[in-house]
Parts: structure tokens; sequence; C-alpha cells
């Protein structure tokens, strides 16, 4: 990993998806395609919820677009990006009915939350 | 020719019995969808699937091989706008479904892919033909399902074609194990759900949009294959018309607006018509619908449309911004919001682009595509055009072109002409050797009106030759022009160009004689070697009464013109001249 990148901040969100069959795997794995890495998972399971934290490794791809990404996985129903660690102060969460919506800037359907 | 006779078991529309298997469920689930045409290949663990098939009314094409069935289904979805099936059992056959749905995924195409799976006892356990074709798939499907219970097939049935076709389309796996379909349950659980689909909702952002348009002085619409996924032809087309902008296509844009259109300055991208990027790298407002700045198209994204704003319209959020900043993103329901563009769009100076539009036609004509070739030898981008335009596309017989991957495809993309959307099926985003067959019989199925010519070459052909059979079993009448220059062509041109001519393994020279092979599966052949033979040649093959294939021998050398290198810019494109 170069210095440009290592001096950027780790992301972190916060995800609900359904427990149903692959569903966690599946939203890993869209992670991992999409050339981020996950250095750190947590998983709760709430009734037919699953609530997974994860932090991926510093990146050059914009973790917006995918947050984007990752909510339009059907077993998805929210995704938070939490505040990141070095990062500015987080704009109010977003959830999935806003997402993308609209943004005069690179869009951000998935926005930041206090942890 | 006639087929074995089977004995169909009772109707699955027969009076409601009290009890109803797993697999009678689901084909009576498929058929209170619509579905009435499927494709694919039994086996196995999909047994009892086939064993409720016949006298369901769902045509069943057996094709010759699984990727045949899953590309054939993704050329009925495409040209037809409705859910493609295919079907196949465990093991090899759900693998063989694999390239079939990537190709589906990588286009936005809807597919539902069904595969038997072995009894749900035995999965986990290295059993003959288990296969995860659930984790196999994963990344290259929109959803997928294993039916852990016959009575969850409804909802999953249901839910698959709903997510299959609604907003950004893409292929569904329902993997399907053995004792599901077996198992017996009651006939009263047996009802399918309603999805309803969301209503569009405009974003306030269009004002600002016709805005940012009306103050354009070099604006400049791209339209990508999203606008026929979204069936948006149409208010594409008013918009074009009342801005009077010019506009490039994408390869898979090809027929948003038809390809003669005056404002339409051709395709952009590596093998895109010089004057459409040109005017890309001197426009100042891209208005990008339905495209995702697919490396092909952009050349060397840093430096692309270097001077232009862009608004992105797409339905899929996650593509605004993905590779290019947008200016203003635009995402959702590509009909409405284009239909709202369209009414509220007001030119207050048209004077204001009249030298750009003065311009992008200059450009035009100045690298109009050269078909005086030198020589006898039968010149490919011609041929393709003469094809064409002697095919007479017409409103009530359209020409749907189904091609396969290579120096030919580029060819069809930029010269034979698309006045209708969802008439030119290629394989844009996998780039699928042995799509084009498939694709067409899956096409002709869906449009037995249309004229449907499939062009290939020579390596592709052989990716899916075994569909011929499938050609002549069903009669489906299917025209084949065989581009045969006894290499893989593109490759050879490449090696040429970028690898100091050091040619390595694109040598097809032993190819077989495609006509005599051609006879062998039951279909018409001709060959042609010589530039005055290709007026007959298409002429016989048009004309034809059933699956035709014209094998045209073609130069060995020639190139597909003009070229971006890769890693270079759009405005540097290399020339050559027709060979």
């Amino acid at each position: 990993m170069n210095d440009r990148i290592q001096a950027r901040p780790s992301t972190r969100f916060d995800i609900r998806l359904s427990n149903s069959e692959g569903a966690l795997v599946r939203t890993l794995g869209l992670i991992q395609r999409r050339g981020f890495t996950v250095s750190s998972v947590a998983m709760r399971t709430h009734g037919n919820e699953l609530r997974v934290r994860l932090t991926l490794a510093p990146c050059e791809r914009c973790p917006d677009v995918l947050g984007r990404q990752i909510v339009k996985l059907h077993d998805v129903t929210a995704v938070d990006r939490l505040k990141d660690r070095a990062g500015p102060r987080p704009r109010p969460q977003l959830r999935r009915a806003l997402a993308g919506l609209f943004s005069t800037r690179p869009p951000t359907a998935v926005e930041g939350a206090e942890a | 020719m006639s087929l074995p006779e089977h004995t169909p078991g009772p109707h699955p529309d027969s009076p409601p019995a009290a009890t109803i298997s797993g697999a009678r469920l689901l084909v009576r689930c498929l058929r209170e969808l619509g579905v009435d045409l499927v494709f694919g290949y039994p086996g196995g663990a999909i047994m009892p699937l086939y064993d409720a098939l016949p006298g369901s009314g769902i045509r069943h094409i057996l094709t010759r091989h699984e990727q045949g069935a899953a590309l054939a289904a993704d050329g009925y979805a495409r040209v037809s706008g409705r859910v493609g099936v295919c079907l196949a059992t465990s093991g090899p056959g759900a693998t063989n479904l694999v390239t079939g749905l990537a190709n589906s995924f990588l286009d936005s195409v809807p597919v539902v892919a069904i595969t038997g799976q072995v009894a749900s006892p035995l999965m986990g356990t290295d059993a003959f033909q288990e296969v995860d074709v659930f984790g196999i798939t994963m990344p290259i499907v929109k959803h997928s399902y294993i039916v852990r219970s016959t009575a969850d097939i409804p909802y999953i049935i249901a839910e698959a074609f709903h997510l299959a076709d609604t907003g950004r389309p893409g292929p569904v796996l329902i993997d399907v194990p053995k004792d599901v379909t077996v198992e017996q349950i009651s006939a009263d659980e047996a009802s399918l759900p309603e999805f309803i689909q969301e209503k569009a909702m405009v974003p306030p952002t269009i004002a600002l949009v016709t805005e940012v348009m009306a103050a354009a002085r070099k604006p400049l619409f791209y339209l990508g294959g999203g606008v026929e996924i979204a069936f948006a032809e149409d208010p594409v087309r008013e918009l074009v018309d009342k801005t009077g902008f010019p506009c490039v296509s994408t390869l898979k844009g090809l027929g948003s607006v038809p390809t003669d259109h005056p404002q339409l300055i051709g395709m952009l991208g590596m093998h895109g018509s010089k004057a459409a990027n040109l005017a890309i790298q001197e426009a100042d407002l891209l208005i990008v619908c339905g495209a995702r700045f697919d490396d092909r198209a952009t050349g060397k994204l840093d430096e692309f449309a270097p001077n232009a704003r862009v608004i992105h319209m797409d339905c899929d959020p996650a593509e605004i911004g993905k590779l290019r900043r947008a200016d203003i993103g635009v995402p959702g329901d590509l009909v409405a919001n284009l239909q709202a563009l369209a009414g509220q769009f007001k030119a207050d100076d048209p004077d204001r682009i009249a030298p750009w539009i003065d311009h992008c036609n200059a450009l035009c004509r100045k690298h109009a595509w050269d078909y005086d070739a030198p020589g006898e030898k039968i010149y490919a981008p011609k041929l393709l055009k003469d094809m064409s335009e002697m095919a007479g596309d017409r409103d009530d017989r359209r020409l749907i072109v189904a091609c396969d991957v290579g120096q030919h495809q580029m060819w069809v993309a930029q010269h034979c002409r698309f006045r209708h959307p969802r008439t030119h099926l290629t394989s844009g985003g996998l780039g699928t050797m042995g799509y084009g067959l498939p694709a067409g019989i899956g096409a002709k199925l869906a449009c037995p009106d249309d004229l449907v010519v499939v062009v290939s070459g020579d390596g592709s052909i052989m990716m899916n030759i075994q569909e011929l059979a499938t050609l002549n079993r069903y009669d489906i009448d299917v025209r084949i022009i065989l581009l045969d220059n006894a290499s893989l062509g593109m490759v050879r041109q490449w090696q040429e160009l970028f690898f100091q001519g050091n040619y390595s393994e694109i040598d097809l020279s032993d190819n077989p004689d495609f006509a005599d092979l051609a006879r062998v599966f039951g279909l018409a052949a001709r060959t042609i070697t010589l530039r005055s033979e290709v007026d007959a040649g298409l002429d016989w093959l048009l004309n034809a009464n059933g699956p035709a294939l014209l094998h045209v021998h073609i130069d060995p050398r020639a190139n597909v013109w003009p070229l971006v290198p890769p890693g270079k810019n759009n405005a540097t494109m290399m020339e050559g001249d027709p060979t």
C-alpha cells in the first residue's frame, strides 16, 4: 500500500441485512470484488436481521460508491457509513429510500452517521 | 423431423388436486407469470421438473449445451424485454450456465435460471453431480436462491421474476434440490404473490438539468444500453429532436436513435467513429443516458471529455459517480426522467449551439466511412453495410442482428444500420465468443416475424457450433453470415499492432469446411470468396426458405479501423486503409 493511500482514513460501515441464505457472504464478496479489503468485521443477529459492522482498509476507491453498491443487494435493508476515524464531521445519515437521490457533487447515497 | 414421443403427465392447469408436487407447482408458477418458452437441457436432478413440463403450455427448446440455453434466454430477453428462462441440471449442467449468466449480468439482461440440485440430505456431501452453483454464481447474478421448502416455491419464483425485471435488470438463479421438486404439498398453499412496481419519482433536479442544458454551447447526448433496456427510446428521441443536440452512442446504445439519424455522430470508443470521439473531447456538456463510462467507451478515463460537465441519468444510483464524477446525478426511472426533461426543456437561444452543430456535421463528413477498398477480396464492412440495406428493415419486419465477438462484432456496430431499439444483440460487457448463434435463436423465437441474421466469425462460431442442431430440430429461421479469415482476427490484429507481429496461437487455417458442416446439420449453405459474388450471396441468404449459412472468405489481414490504442485517450485514434 503506498503512502498516499495509507494516509487515508479507514472506512466503517454499519449494514443491516436480512438473515437469508448467503446474505453475509454475498455482501462481503461484493466488497472484496469492488477492490476493498475488510480489516475487521463484527456481526450480531436480531431475529431475522443481521447487523454487520465492518472496517475497510484505506483504499483509493470511493467508499460512497461502494455504499451504493452494497445497498443494491436484495438482502440489504440499510447501510450507514460511520464516522471516519480521522475524517471530517459526518453528514446526517441517509437510508435506502434516499439513496443517491441527487447531488451536484459526486453523489453520496450512503452517508456518515455517528457510531 | 419427428421427435421422440412423450406421454405427458397430468396438466398443471387441470382441476386442483388435493396435493401438488413441487415440480408441478413450479411449472404452474411459471405459467401464471406468463412464461410460455424456456430453454434448457435435462439431467438427473432436474428430472421431476422435466416430468412436469409436457402438456404444461410451456414450450421447451432443447439446446445442445447449457451455455446455449443461457445465451438463448439472454437473446430472447433482450429483444422482447420479457424475462428469459433457462433450465439445467445440477453439477456440470449448472456450471455450463455460468458464462451465459455472466453475460446477462454484465449487460443487464433479465434472465431467470433454474437449476436442479441433488436432494437436500446429500447437499454438502460431494454427491454425484453436486456443485455449489449458488456460491459459484454469486458474483454474476443479481440475486440467487436455494429453495429449502416446497411451500416457498411460489414466493421465490415470483420474487425472482420481479427482481430480474425491475430496476437495473439482471439474471437471478434458483437452485432447487430434487426432494423439493418431488415433495407433495397442499394445493391450497400454491398461490403466487404479487409484487408491485414502485412508482417512478422524478427528482427535483430536472429543473436544474434543463437550465444547464439550455446554457451549454457544445452539448452532446451520450446514449447507452440503458435506454433500450428501459424502453426509453421514445422520450430519448423526443428529447434529441426537441433540443437539436448532437448525440453519440455506445456499442449497446446503437438503435436508441436510428443510426441514420442526422444528429447521431456515431459510436464512441475504442472502435468508434473518429467524429464521435473527437466531438466528445470537445463537448462542454455530456447528457449521459443509461451508460456507465465503460473503459472500451472512454479510453483513458482521466483524459475523457476533459472540458465537459456531466449530467448522468441512470436507473442504477451506484453507476453515478462510479468512474466519472457527475456534476448532476439523476438516478431513477429513465423514462419518467426523460419525459420530464423533454417536457420542461426550452431552448432560450437556439443559435447558441448552431456553430457546434455545424462543427459536428463537418466532423461527420470529414471522417465518413470509406468503403472503397482495393483488391478483389471481400471487404467485410461493405458486405455488412450492404446486408443491412438489402434486408429491408421495416416496422413490420425488423432486421435483428445477433453477432459474436471479435472483429466482425465491431464491423457490425460500425457498418450495419439499426433503426429500432433492441435489434442489435451484442455481448458488450463480457465479450462472449459463441454468443451470436444462441442469441439469434432466442431472438427469432421471441420475434418470429422479424428477420434475424447472425453474424459470426470462424473463431466464435465454433464455440457454440452445436446449436446448428437446434436450428434444424425446430426449423428456426435464422440466417448466418460467417466471416472467415482463418484466424482469431482481433487477437491477430493486436499482436500485429501491439506485440511486434509475434503471432501466437491465432491460426485457424485448419478450420472445417463450414458450408459442408452446416449441411451436415441440415442447413442450406453456400460459400463465397470473391467480391463479385457478394450481391448474389446476400440475395440467396436473405431469400432462403429457412435457416441458412453464407460462408464468406475475407482477407485474413483485414483490421478494424479506427482504433484507440489501449491506455490512450479517444482523440488519439490509429487509422488504417481498407484492405
